[in-house]
């Protein structure tokens, strides 16, 4: 700033040197002028020829002709005197301006200023004072203006694009004539013309998409994850996600590490159906504290996607089993239907159907989630029932093999709706005939084991009936031909019966 | 598909094992010797070899036309297979006065056919006929009015006609006959039951 006030002190002190040189060069002439007879007589027709414009300069240049006719035997100081009278004419006033205001430019953009001045005896280059808006009258770096070639009379200065990198400048132009009057101002030094320096407009032509477009192929899949903070102490711990994938997902990985350890571990991560994940970090490493992550690919190796990550990885708290592990349990979560933070579902209902079992409507509860208890009605052609058991279902998979154990009885049962006998004791029996039964199957669940699954079973099922003794006596002693006979049963018969048995049905667990 | 055999070869060898049984271990027979007539057996205190029932060497049981009574039913794709096992026999007196206490020992035979007479002996040649039951007094204690008679375990159901749906038997018998002229008393066969359809 000091060098910049310097320079502009000392070109301001230059151009003031010049111009009172001009004015003592103009003095001087004038006083010889008036030292001078004819010269005065010359200067007055000088004057008059400027009062009455309507001459040219072309009868005065014949004047002066005449003039040197009539003064060719003229002194040596007369020749001086002529010669003076052909310098600058003095008319004694400042050159005229006009001056058209710029109001705005373009920062970063050269700022052309322009002038026109006029004067009978020349106009002494115009100046261009400029400076950074708000700074001090010292700051005015001052321009020479060019005559423009083509409009005599106009003058321009071209401010630098170094010094439009500001909000605002400020200008005046100021001129002299060739005899030093002067200056002329357009504007002023405490009353400068503003120019407001504005960004530079950029045309946005929104560009055509072309028809080649470079994209990668498919997306890393989506994590939805409920992170696990606590577990017990030497327990394995299962870490479940929500992997969807436009284009697949593979590597589904649980990378986990001890707190304070530096690498992370490895745990591959098994898809449980639908788009669910499941790992297990083993309770032999569920020592001390754990951190982990996971993450996945696309089958493209997009990737990897994350929740949590090598830097960030969810903390997991390992607590000893024992009433402080409940003190310390997380606060109840209110479950609602669509809660698909929960990795297990707990309630749920079955309806399946096969024989010999008939159909069934029960009641699912899931108190672990390979482990199923159900209970419920049942009913066949027989009769009505009741019926519970178990199922186990160790995987989480798309396709998922089951053990099931069902035990129930059927009340009332009429097999005479099957069986067409014409002994009327058989009828009564078959009448009115309960049984019991135990049923092992072996499956496969198709779907969701935390929704919904369809499945089918096969296995086997011991039927249990008692045929009453009196009823069995009945029959017996009806039959028999001879008399003096007579058959007594002296307990209740005993029917089983170890039969396949197929059933297929869904599950839905909705809570 | 590898799940769909695992289940297949699981099942199968359950389903060999499929079946379906009616069983009942307590059915007692009892028939009046002399069919709820009069006494007809002989006594007064002779020896015993054969009893004659109303002077025949042999006497009938009718079981009836029991639908289960065969040895073997053709039941649907399967076949119903059955079993009568005797547990035991028994004769129990109904002659008032009158007891087994001099009876040595009785063998209860079934018979291949029904005796023409007093004389005629359809298991004279023994190995006509089948020993299912026998008493010794030296062994089993002496008898009074009712006379245990241990089985062997024989199945009666292929010793039963299944034309006549009955079955033969014949007393063979050592010591001394009760002391009435004639007696009556009611021959008991405990049996099992078994009727066993296996499939497929």
């Amino acid at each position: 700033m000091q060098l910049r006030k310097l320079l502009a002190a000392a070109v301001a002190t230059l151009f003031f040197t010049a111009g009172a040189m001009a004015q003592t060069d103009a003095s001087a002439t004038s006083q010889a002028d008036s030292t001078s007879k004819s010269t005065g007589k010359s200067s007055k027709k000088k004057k008059s020829s400027k009062k009455s414009s309507s001459k040219s300069s072309k009868s005065s240049k014949s004047a002066k002709r005449s003039k040197k006719k009539k003064s060719r035997s003229a002194s040596k100081k007369s020749v001086t005197t002529e010669l003076q009278a052909q310098g600058p004419i003095d008319d004694g006033e400042a050159p005229q301006l006009s001056h058209q205001p710029v109001e705005a430019g373009t920062r970063g953009k050269a700022l052309t200023i322009t002038v026109h001045a006029s004067d009978p005896a020349g106009v002494y280059g115009p100046v261009l004072y400029v400076r950074k808006q708000g700074l001090a009258a010292i700051d005015y770096v001052p321009l020479r203006m060019a005559p423009s070639r083509i409009v005599p009379g106009d003058y321009a200065a071209e401010v630098p694009p170094a010094l439009t990198n500001v909000d605002g400048l400020e200008y005046y132009v100021e001129a002299w004539d060739m005899a030093g009057n002067g200056p002329a101002r357009a504007g002023a030094a405490d009353q400068p013309f503003s120019v407001r320096i504005a960004e530079e407009k950029r045309n946005f032509v929104p560009v055509a998409p072309t028809n080649v477009t470079i994209k990668p192929k498919g997306v890393p899949p989506a994590i939805t994850h409920a992170a696990v903070t606590q577990a017990l102490r030497g327990k394995p711990v299962e870490i479940s996600a929500r992997l969807v994938g436009e284009t697949g997902v593979q590597g589904a990985t649980v990378m986990f590490r001890r707190a304070g350890e530096r690498e992370y571990r490895s745990l591959p991560m098994g898809n449980i159906g639908a788009d669910d994940y499941t790992a297990t970090i083993p309770a032999s490493m569920t020592t001390s504290d754990l951190e982990y992550y996971v993450e996945a690919y696309d089958q493209y190796g997009n990737g990897p996607a994350r929740s949590g990550s090598p830097n960030v990885p969810y903390a997991l708290r390992l607590a000893d089993a024992g009433p402080p592990v409940a003190a310390a349990a997380p606060p109840a979560h209110r479950r609602v239907l669509d809660d698909d933070d929960y990795d297990n579902t707990i309630f749920g209902i079955g309806i399946d159907g096969g024989a010999p079992g008939g159909g069934g409507l029960t009641l699912l509860v899931r108190p672990l989630w390979w482990l199923r208890f159900n209970g419920g009605l049942a009913y066949n052609a027989v009769g009505f029932g009741y019926r519970g058991g178990i199922s186990l279902a160790p995987g989480r998979w798309a396709v998922t093999p089951t053990l099931n154990l069902d035990v129930g009885q059927y009340l009332s049962g009429d097999f005479t709706k099957f069986v067409k006998v014409s002994d009327p004791n058989v009828n009564v029996l078959l009448s009115n005939t309960t049984y019991s039964f135990g049923t092992a199957q072996i499956g496969l669940e198709f779907g969701s084991q935390r929704r919904f699954a369809f499945y089918i079973r096969g296995g086997i099922t011991y039927l249990m009936s008692s045929l009453s003794a009196n009823q069995l006596n009945a029959i017996v002693n009806g039959n028999l031909g001879g008399t003096g006979t007579t058959a007594t049963f002296r307990g209740d018969g005993r029917f089983t019966a170890l039969v396949p048995c197929a059933s297929l049905g869904f599950n839905i667990f909705v809570y | 598909m590898r799940n769909l055999k695992t289940f297949v070869v699981i099942v199968l060898p359950l389903l060999a094992g499929c079946f379906a049984q009616l069983e009942t271990d307590g059915l007692t027979m009892t028939h009046s010797l002399c069919g709820g007539g009069p006494d007809c057996v002989p006594g007064g205190g002779a020896s015993l070899t054969l009893i004659q029932v109303s002077g025949s060497n042999t006497f009938s049981v009718d079981f009836g036309d029991q639908p289960l009574l065969k040895p073997s039913n053709s039941l649907g794709p399967t076949t119903l297979n059955t079993s009568l096992n005797l547990n035991g026999a028994a004769f129990d007196m109904t002659t008032n006065g009158a007891d087994f206490s001099g009876v040595q020992s009785v063998q209860l035979l079934i018979a291949p056919r029904t005796s023409t007479g007093p004389g005629d002996d359809p298991c004279a040649t023994p190995s006509n006929c089948t020993l299912i039951a026998s008493y010794n007094q030296s062994t089993d204690g002496t008898a009074s009015r009712h006379l245990a008679m241990k089985a062997n375990g024989t199945d009666l159901i292929n010793l039963i006609s299944q034309t006549s749906h009955s079955m033969i038997l014949e007393i063979k018998a050592t010591g001394t006959a009760p002391a009435p002229a004639v007696w009556n008393a009611d021959v008991s066969l405990d049996m099992s039951l078994k009727s066993r359809a296996n499939f497929p």
